[in-house]
């Protein structure tokens, strides 16, 4: 038992002060601001793909028609938990706002989305996504391949402090407040990021509905676009759980292991290693 | 002792899982979220912000994932962290005056209470009492060096300043604690009293 705060010394008191907050470990769990966060990311998708000019080409990024609206919502449900995080209300917030942008960044988001929209329906048979993209529009270039492509050569060594982290910050804020505009082109990576969510949902979607042959084609699908995706170890891993579902052990054993030695501390690592032992 | 210039123990990557060296999104947010999520409440960021002012940490690192080189994830996200925690504190100045060093108002938990979790909770409620009566400059040294324990040099990249700047705001910073820290205790000793 330790002695109340009040009974401490001036030294003592500033050391018990700073070991509380060393061992802080109040804050949401990750997992389940991690699907707030994804939750956002499709909101934006989901905000920009309202815009009319695509309205009428609303294929689902898979062409599994239907699968989109459904597969969406089922996000947040996944991971949550407990957790205490405001999950619901962040998603419509940002939504609104980022319909916002979607108009503001005008028939270039829009046309972006469209155009990574229709070239994942079309999906041309190996042919490399991004040469597929390029083929299509300017617009989607920039979309798609911002997260692969190689940084400005004024690559952050180190984060500028001062001045624009207003400009720099799309956040999820409440209703009524003003809207910051990033540039154009944080409003494509947004999509980008949208569009690797929706594209790994769809194959989750897939797979938890028995269609691990289909679940394996989106994941290469996703390999193809994104090769530096954000979620790479979750498609890793997804892939894991196809060729379980599959019956295909080798590659089963082959890609676990690949995994468990470039991911031995990812939280699916448990379940990957379970699956090994089988 | 962190060390911003660790190397990423992914980067030897196995063709199979993916061709990216570089963290994922989900990894860097899953492996730092709640370092960043302190870090923001220790800066200043109201509890009601915080998981929001997180959240926008990560939209900044997502945006600029190709940008952060393996080993320096945890440099870029505290330079991000900063960055909004002082927008944020802005924000909130326009609302709520900040006082003088000398007008210490009574601690906010005041009630004693006896079950021990809770000492944590007031001992940090006292903590943050005590920051937001800092400068910003000297505010943002002393968590980066007492509570986050980076070296000096590594406080000087993420600040972008002088080895020596750091180094002198830091001992100011340190004084500025010691002197609010002695009012907090003495007005939490008169509460106790009475």
């Amino acid at each position: 038992m330790k002695r109340p705060l009040t009974e401490l010394g001036p030294r003592d008191f500033e050391h018990a002060l700073l070991d509380a907050a060393r061992s802080d470990s109040t804050g949401p769990r990750p997992d389940a601001a991690w699907a707030r966060f994804s939750v956002a990311a499709a909101s934006l998708d989901r905000a920009a793909s309202l815009d009319p000019a695509e309205s009428s080409n609303t294929e689902s990024p898979a062409g599994t028609a239907g699968s989109k609206p459904t597969s969406q919502p089922s996000l947040p449900s996944k991971p949550t938990g407990s957790g205490g995080a405001p999950t619901p209300a962040a998603a419509p917030a940002v939504a609104t706002k980022l319909l916002a942008l979607a108009a503001v960044a005008g028939l270039g988001a829009a046309a972006a989305t469209l155009a990574l929209t229709t070239s994942v329906g079309n999906s041309p048979g190996g042919e490399h996504a991004s040469n597929s993209a390029s083929a299509s529009s300017f617009e989607s270039t920039a979309a798609s391949a911002l997260p692969d492509v190689v940084p400005p050569p004024a690559a952050l060594e180190r984060p500028p402090i001062t001045g624009n982290a207003a400009s720099e910050t799309t956040p999820a804020r409440a209703h009524g407040e003003s809207l910051r505009l990033p540039p154009s082109t944080a409003v494509n990576a947004h999509l980008s990021l949208a569009d690797e969510v929706r594209l790994m949902d769809a194959a989750r979607q897939a797979l938890s509905s028995g269609g691990a042959a289909r679940a394996r084609t989106l994941i290469a699908e996703h390999r193809r676009r994104f090769p530096r995706g954000a979620l790479t170890t979750d498609i890793a891993y997804l892939e894991i759980e196809a060729l379980h579902a599959q019956g295909r052990t080798v590659e089963l054993r082959r890609l676990g292991a690949a995994f468990l030695a470039r991911y031995p501390r990812d939280t699916h690592a448990s379940r990957v290693r379970h699956l090994l032992e089988q | 002792m962190r060390h911003l210039t660790q190397q990423s123990p992914r980067t030897d990557a196995l063709s199979e899982v993916g061709e990216s060296s570089k963290l994922g999104l989900r990894d860097l947010f899953l492996a730092h979220h709640a370092s960043v999520w302190r870090l923001l409440r220790r800066l200043g960021v109201p509890m009601a912000q915080a998981d929001d002012a997180a959240q926008e940490v990560f939209w900044v690192a997502a945006r600029r994932l190709a940008d952060i080189s393996p080993g320096s994830e945890h440099a870029f996200l505290y330079g991000v962290a900063i960055r909004v925690a002082a927008t944020e504190r802005r924000r909130g100045k326009h609302s709520a005056m900040l006082y003088a060093i000398d007008q210490v108002p009574e601690p906010r938990c005041a009630e004693r209470d006896p079950e021990q979790q809770l000492a944590g909770k007031q001992a940090r409620e006292l903590l943050d009492e005590v920051l937001d009566h800092m400068s910003d400059a000297a505010r943002t040294v002393f968590v980066l060096y007492e509570l986050e324990a980076l070296e000096l040099q590594d406080i000087a990249q993420v600040l972008d300043l002088p080895r020596g700047t750091v180094s002198s705001r830091l001992r100011r910073a340190r004084d500025e604690f010691s002197q609010i820290a002695a009012r907090v205790r003495a007005a939490l000793q008169r509460q106790e009293g009475s």
